[in-house]
């Protein structure tokens, strides 16, 4: 039944049954042009005619509509931010996707070693892998006419906030989700396959050349395949090491990094990875790291079965409270809920409680701790989740001590030196493929794994980092879209009329583009910026005729044309 | 000022009037595109593995309250998750330029997808993933 609806749906494409919406930003001073190419049939997805009240600063008064006005307003908040020549196509549906599923986005083509027009620079790098709209904006042509750039669909059957006001509530809000799937489109992703470390073609992309695994010192563009996939579960240990996100990030992200250290013995020291609880006190609300001796709880074997023998869950009073009373209490996994467990460590006096994993989750990573509505009141300590191996290594060594708590000289979700970390957890955990950032930034950021509810729709600093990655894999500023980024760009805002037009006079001379950025009207401009008086304007424009005759780009006649209108006009 | 002796490699650039006419160009040509493309649903590269559920993840709109998912919505939805995340490039072709130029058909791979886990007090929490290995940590699916 379903297939039957999907191929009909098709059908209605290939009779054109398709809107197509092209929502243009500032294309023409700057910025992208994007195009969404609505894919679904009548009475579907952006179709839907289902009555809905405004919304939000939504006028839509159908859900259809709501739909569709939401997503331009994503696509135009990506069209202002960016800047290419070449428009960026997605395709675009909403369809009834399966439970769970909202949405998915993604690049529908990806390209290396291309060629470029004009000042576009072409890749940075050879052999590199850029996502089609980026490989477009770098070459300054459309490298596969005909094609879209981006494929994205979302869930009919959500119930998706509509408004573009981010003010949702408890909902989830449709724009917020628009912005961190298309910015995965545009190439906030690597192409690498963190399962086994592979690379299409076996070829590197360059989002995987800004990951840095701190710990051997090498990109993933550096390392063998087997590498990767050890540098995929290296926890805490990969940033991005671009320039654009590294300077940006003192302006979102605040001090106070939450950690979990052993602090001794030196064999197995160091930031653990965790997971938090949602009852007790927050990491985030100590005023100063906890610090002491982890302690491993004992208590009674509650079933009695031989085989499920545990005397370290912490599931009933620890016998041993008075070793346990103002240590880190540290407890085995299993066998009740975990604030069964915060709840004994808190009776034994315990200043904070660490769970490990059992074998049962012998490879899992440290659990979110749900609470359980009873117990939870219960807990006054801190209580954070650790893996197996880590607890296991804790409980061989007697008398280790450890911190619980944010360190206030990094910052969260950075490294020591500044550089903002990718979510590699060990092992692989929702959104862990390294193409988000780290789950504990803070300020949250939009391209975490988790959609947080305090996201605004800003994409840069001081609200966001997503631009300033966008910038370093590419995406370079260019406002007059003449492919010289602003930085470098002798004229960021270029004049465009296609020939010179001095004083209101048109010498009829062409105004061409030089590799600085600048036009002839351009440095006609500047001269007469920097120009005393009118003798001094006209003596500049001859001898700039002068230099563009000897070279070649303009005749004799035609720098007598640009003169004469010099001489003619009243500036400055 | 900048000086003068710049290199004059350069071209003429876009007026106002060339853009409108690239766009009304490309929308024009959308509809050709839009006669060719489908987006990928399913799944004649889902996973072979088989998923069972263990989380009340889904909100059942009858009684508003939230369970676990049958089997055949676990089915549907790892088989969904499997295609939009399959991030092999077995069987995809590589397109070389005479200039060059390197370029793949991802063919609806290696996208980003969107989860919603529904929670008991009406709220739903939402992760995005590359890997039916991140979905079923999220969604707490075990692999039979």
């Amino acid at each position: 039944m379903r297939k039957n609806i999907l191929n009909a749906k098709r059908s209605l494409v290939l009779f054109a049954m398709m809107v197509v919406l092209a929502c243009s930003s500032s294309a023409f001073a700057g910025g992208a042009t994007i195009t969404i190419i609505n894919l679904d049939g009548p009475n579907e997805g952006f179709n839907d005619p289902t009555p809905a009240a405004p919304v939000g600063g939504n006028p839509g008064t159908t859900l259809g509509a709501q739909r569709l006005y939401a997503f331009t307003f994503a696509a135009n908040v990506w069209g202002a931010t960016l800047d290419s020549p070449v428009p960026i196509v997605i395709q675009a549906a909403f369809n009834p996707l399966a439970p769970n599923v909202l949405g998915s986005a993604g690049a529908t083509s990806i390209f290396s070693d291309f060629g470029s027009v004009g000042l576009y620079p072409g890749p940075e790098f050879p052999n590199t892998w850029y996502f089609s709209s980026l490989a477009d904006k770098r070459a300054g042509a459309e490298l596969n006419p005909g094609s879209a750039d981006i494929n994205a669909q979302f869930s009919s059957n959500f119930n998706f906030y509509l408004g573009v006001d981010n003010n949702h509530g408890a909902q989830n809000d449709l724009v917020t989700v628009l912005l961190h799937e298309l910015g995965h489109g545009l190439n906030f992703a690597n192409a690498v396959n963190e399962l086994d470390g592979s690379q299409p073609l076996g070829q590197t992309d360059i989002y995987a050349r800004h990951s840095l695994d701190i710990t051997t010192g090498l990109t993933w563009d550096q390392m063998t395949q087997a590498q990767r996939a050890i540098s995929a579960k290296n926890f805490g240990n990969v940033v991005w090491n671009g320039a654009n996100v590294t300077a940006d990030a003192p302006q979102v992200l605040v001090f106070g990094s939450p950690e979990v250290r052993v602090l001794t013995p030196a064999a197995i020291a160091g930031t653990k990875q965790f997971g938090t609880a949602a009852f007790g006190p927050t990491i985030s609300s100590l005023a100063s790291p906890l610090s002491a001796t982890i302690v491993p709880a004992v208590d009674v074997d509650e079933d009695g079965v031989a085989a499920a023998f545990t005397t370290a869950d912490g599931c009933s009073p620890f016998t041993n409270a008075a070793a346990v009373a103002g240590k880190i209490a540290l407890v085995e996994r299993g066998g009740c809920g975990f604030a069964v467990k915060g709840r004994s460590a808190t009776n034994a006096g315990a200043i904070a409680v660490i769970i490990y994993n059992q074998l049962a989750n012998a490879n899992a990573a440290p659990p979110g701790m749900a609470g359980d509505g009873i117990n939870d009141a219960f807990v006054l300590i801190p209580a954070v989740s650790l893996t197996r191996a880590d607890g296991l290594a804790i409980v061989g060594q007697p008398g280790a001590t450890g911190s619980i708590g944010k360190d206030p000289t990094i910052r969260a979700g950075a490294d020591t030196l500044g550089r903002v970390r990718l979510y590699m957890p060990n092992p692989v955990a929702s959104g862990s493929s390294g193409s988000h950032y780290d789950t504990i930034a803070f300020r949250n950021l939009l391209m975490e794994p988790a959609i947080n509810p305090d996201l605004t729709h800003n994409l840069k600093a001081p609200d966001d980092l997503t631009l300033e990655l966008l910038r370093d894999i590419g995406w370079f500023p260019d406002a007059d879209l003449d492919g010289s980024a602003d930085n470098f760009d002798c004229e960021p805002n270029s004049n465009l009329a296609p020939t010179v037009v001095i004083g209101g006079c048109s010498s009829g001379v062409p105004n061409t583009l030089f590799t600085s950025g600048c036009t002839i009207s351009d440095l006609i401009a500047h001269i007469a910026a920097n120009s005393k008086n009118h003798g001094k304007f006209v003596s500049g424009v001859a001898q700039l005729g002068d230099s563009l005759v000897t070279a070649g780009i303009i005749t004799s006649a035609q720098k007598d044309a640009m003169q004469s209108c010099a001489a003619g006009s009243s500036i400055p | 000022m900048r000086s003068k002796q710049e290199s004059y490699s350069g071209k003429t650039k876009w007026s106002k009037g060339t853009r409108v006419g690239v766009v009304v160009t490309l929308v024009l040509l959308c509809a050709a595109v839009a006669a060719s493309i489908a987006l990928p649903r399913s799944s004649s590269q889902a996973s072979p593995k088989k998923y069972r559920a263990t989380k009340e993840i889904v909100l059942d709109k009858t009684t508003g309250k939230v369970r676990i998912p049958t089997q055949e919505e676990t089915d549907a939805m790892v088989s969904q998750i499997s295609v939009l995340t399959n991030r092999s490039s077995e069987g995809l072709s590589v397109n070389q330029s005479p200039n060059g130029m390197k370029s793949m058909d991802l063919q609806g791979r290696f996208n980003s997808v969107m989860l919603g886990r529904a929670n008991a007090d009406g709220t739903t929490e939402l992760r995005c993933v590359f890997t039916i290995q991140e979905a079923a940590d999220f969604l707490g699916l075990e692999a039979e």
